[in-house]
């Protein structure tokens, strides 16, 4: 073996340039498919962490009508009881209780529908990492809970700035109309579109106040899980613990189906792109290693002529694409997963494009992920287009005589 | 003679004829395939946006963009629509009134936006009454009917025949409040249009708003869609003495051209990827075949030929190779476009992700344009011509005696 390896590499080297070439290749697809598969993830990711982490989280527990009635006599009672069971699980990271309910917000100059956040900033700061959205204020709700954080395309449509006043108008449970009076604390842009656009984020307990709301409750509570392998299962578990209780844990996938949409298109994309990659980088090897094993037929017939198996040749050839495209993938796996790595760290500075990303509830730097899964399908893919790139000009091969292939 | 010679190599050649044809041919049938496939989405994109509610070209009161408010509107709605009609390319113009209001039943209170409409004139430049789902549109005889969105009807726990407050300001800042009848409600799956817009006639909310012969917008409806940006500026001019500015659509839909240029910039990387791929294969291949001549080239210099002349014939080579492979690639890939364009990609499965983004039907048309043909077979050509610069070098410096000599 060590013998047919050295020959396959002075057999690559005899013709260096177009060796080469076809490591050149290789190496070019190899950081190609790596990059473009960890930046369509990681903006996907971003897309879907921004959603998950301010709206429903990867699990989110709802009182069982609540999601079609929106009603806030379906409520969640005795929060703190659940979120006590909650923090027992070992794949639960964070939770936080959560009051949400639509109203109007205005200024003296207009009025718009907003979507009214009840919550409490320490517990939203650990769960979903708010105050790195705030880009104008502070994060507070200042003095007596009097403050509002509201959503940046919101204040830019009311004109308001931070120290301004808003006033908040919403139907509490018993049908009566409520108003209260926040000063705007600080603007965030959570590139979660619904938020951005109309967010308005109050103190909790004002909230339950001013909608007539008893203590301890609350319309969600948003789970977040430490890995994606766990979450179906704790779902399954968490809602056999539910059952007597009116209330319904949901998957993210089931409220946010678009999510699941694109990890399919993703899916589809990544398959098709490999599939190119493949056949064209197999054809490419193929070419070179169909010219090698022809140049050489005479070589061969003597070596078969003197005793040598056709098993080893079979091997040699085998052993000179692969190497080929093991030099090649090393150098596009060296590459790529720096560039990779670099892009996972810095992030892509897309801010010129920022107006656009933003209807997708994008950040404009955009981190690409960086995964071991990606190197291994590069790995698995350039061996196996080496592999069967070597198959037809093995075939052409067997099917000469070797004393023909000789006198050749 | 060395174009003879050339055609003579491609036909003893066969594999590398058949798999450079293949893969040039392949190559650009996809740069083809993906400019028209992009061109024609986000045409598409536009119109359904711009068909389906905010039209192609506004006209609004000065200053009304930065400040939404009772200070910035169209006080003379009958002058600037004589105006703005007399225009030759104008097709239609109608008067509408945005503002918002609280809408209460027994069951719950909900804001949203309203919009007041001439019922008779809006089919005639929005889709929105196609999306009927329950009901009927409103029509010029209604006073207290209103067309509401299904997520507010669901929202409101609303249904045809069934009946809501309004609390809204009027234009003299005095409390307005009525008792709305629901007589149709509208489906586009859109949340924000779902969600939050309630449609009444305006000649009836005229009179509960003080708003007569007043609007926020003035929609146009060009002759020709394509004209707009300069019927746009035509009517600015026509307007120059009014209190209004003109809007065109790539104004408030900036936010959806930037998209474009997102996915020609990464659409344009990845097709880019796959084509250099193709390129290098090509130039695999190419240098494959003018190795396997060295001897020949070798004998041929011996003979007298210059490195010029068998450059020029590796050239013909690759121009009748290249040449009938982006022919055929343009033959297929503008054959594609052309008939996407008639019968266009549906990706049901993925619905409900693009009507969460805006877009209601996930239909995909291409767009035919001889230049995106044109674009695509002369950038696959130029590559391929580049192909052979490398191994025609490394063969031409070559001394004839090596060539001669080479194994």
């Amino acid at each position: 073996m060590k013998l047919l390896f050295k020959i396959a590499l002075l057999n690559l080297w005899r013709r260096r340039s177009r060796s080469m070439l076809v490591v050149l290749m290789i190496g070019m697809s190899v950081t190609g498919l790596l990059l473009v598969q960890g930046i369509y993830a990681g903006m996907l990711n971003g897309i879907m962490d921004n959603a998950l982490r301010t709206d429903t989280g990867h699990i989110s527990i709802y009182h069982s009508a609540y999601r079609k009635s929106k009603l806030l006599e379906d409520h969640i009672s005795d929060v703190p009881k659940l979120r006590a069971y909650l923090t027992t699980l070992p794949e639960v990271v964070s939770t936080v209780a959560r009051v949400r309910h639509d109203g109007i917000v205005a200024t003296a100059k207009k009025s718009q529908g907003a979507l009214i956040i009840g919550t409490n900033l320490e517990e939203e700061q650990r769960h979903s990492r708010l105050q790195k959205f705030v880009v104008s204020g502070e994060y507070t709700f200042g003095a007596h809970h009097r403050g509002a954080l509201i959503g940046a395309e919101l204040a830019e449509n009311l004109k308001v700035r931070v120290g301004q006043k808003i006033i908040i108008t919403v139907q509490d449970m018993h049908k009566e109309i409520n108003a209260l009076n926040l000063k705007v604390e600080g603007i965030v842009r959570t590139h979660d579109v619904r938020i951005d656009k109309a967010g308005v984020f109050l103190s909790a307990q004002k909230l339950h106040t001013l909608c007539g709301l008893p203590a301890h409750t609350a319309t969600q509570i948003s789970v977040m899980v430490s890995t994606r392998d766990k979450q179906e299962p704790l779902v399954t578990a968490i809602q056999a613990h539910l059952d007597d209780q009116n209330l319904t844990a949901y998957h993210w996938t089931t409220i946010l189906a678009m999510f699941k949409e694109f990890e399919m298109i993703e899916g589809v994309f990544f398959g098709f792109s490999f599939f190119i990659v493949f056949v064209v980088a197999t054809l490419g090897v193929f070419g070179v290693i169909l010219v090698s094993v022809l140049e050489r037929v005479r070589e061969f017939g003597i070596m078969l002529a003197i005793g040598c198996s056709f098993a080893r040749v079979r091997n040699q050839i085998i052993i000179e694409s692969m190497l080929l495209g093991i030099i090649g993938l090393v150098l596009g796996l060296s590459i790529g997963g720096w560039l990779l790595w670099h892009f996972s760290t810095v992030g892509i500075d897309f801010s010129a494009y920022a107006d656009a990303l933003q209807q997708f509830g994008m950040d404009p730097v955009s981190k690409a992920y960086f995964k071991a899964q990606y190197f291994a399908s590069a790995a698995t893919g350039v061996i196996a287009a080496t592999f069967f790139a070597a198959l037809w000009p093995i075939r052409v091969l067997k099917k000469l005589n070797p004393i023909q292939a000789v006198n050749s | 003679m060395l174009f003879k010679l050339a055609l003579a190599n491609i036909k003893g050649n066969r594999r590398r004829t058949i798999i450079t044809t293949a893969l040039s041919a392949f190559s650009t049938m996809l740069f083809i395939f993906y400019v028209g496939f992009l061109k024609g989405s986000f045409v598409k994109l536009y119109d359904d946006s711009l068909q389906l509610y905010s039209g192609y070209i506004q006209i609004v009161g000065k200053g009304y963009v930065d400040n939404p408010d009772f200070e910035h509107l169209i006080y003379d709605e009958a002058k600037i629509l004589r105006i703005a009609s007399s225009h030759p390319d104008v097709a239609f113009a109608s008067a509408r009134f945005e503002s918002f209001g609280l809408y209460a039943t027994s069951m719950t209170a909900y804001g949203a936006q309203f919009s007041a409409v001439h019922p008779q004139n809006e089919p005639r430049f929005t889709k929105l009454p196609r999306y009927l789902d329950k009901g009927r549109y409103l029509e010029a005889h209604d006073t207290t009917g209103v067309v509401i969105g299904a997520g507010l009807a669901e929202r409101l726990h609303l249904d045809v025949g069934q009946s809501m407050s309004i609390i809204t300001t009027g234009v003299d800042y005095a409390f307005a409040a009525d008792n709305l009848e629901v007589v149709g409600i509208i489906k586009t799956y859109m949340t924000e249009l779902d969600e939050s817009m309630v449609f009444m006639n305006k000649p009836y909310f005229d009179t509960l708003m003080s708003s007569a012969n007043t609007a926020t917008h003035i929609i146009i409806e060009p002759k020709e869609h394509a004209q707009s940006l300069r019927i746009a500026a035509e009517l600015s001019q026509m307007l120059k003495n009014e209190p209004v500015e003109v809007r065109e659509w790539h104004t408030f839909l900036s936010d959806l051209i930037q998209l474009e240029q997102v996915k020609i910039l990464s659409g344009g990387t990845i097709i880019s990827l796959f084509v250099l791929l193709i390129f290098f294969v090509v130039l695999i291949y190419n240098f494959l075949s003018v190795q396997a001549r060295i001897k020949e080239i070798g004998v041929m210099r011996a003979l007298g030929t210059t490195p010029f002349e068998i450059f020029k014939l590796f050239l013909y080579e690759t121009l009748i190779l290249g040449g009938s492979s982006v022919l055929v690639g343009g033959a297929m890939g503008g054959f594609l476009i052309y008939t996407m364009q008639i019968h266009p990609l549906e990706l049901t499965a993925f619905t409900e992700m693009y009507r969460e983004y805006g877009i209601i039907e996930a239909v995909f048309p291409t767009q035919f344009s001889w230049g995106y043909v044109a674009i695509g077979m002369s950038y696959i050509f130029v590559l391929n011509i580049l192909t052979i610069l490398y191994p025609a070098w490394t063969v031409i410096r070559i001394r004839p005696i090596e060539g001669i000599h080479h194994l």
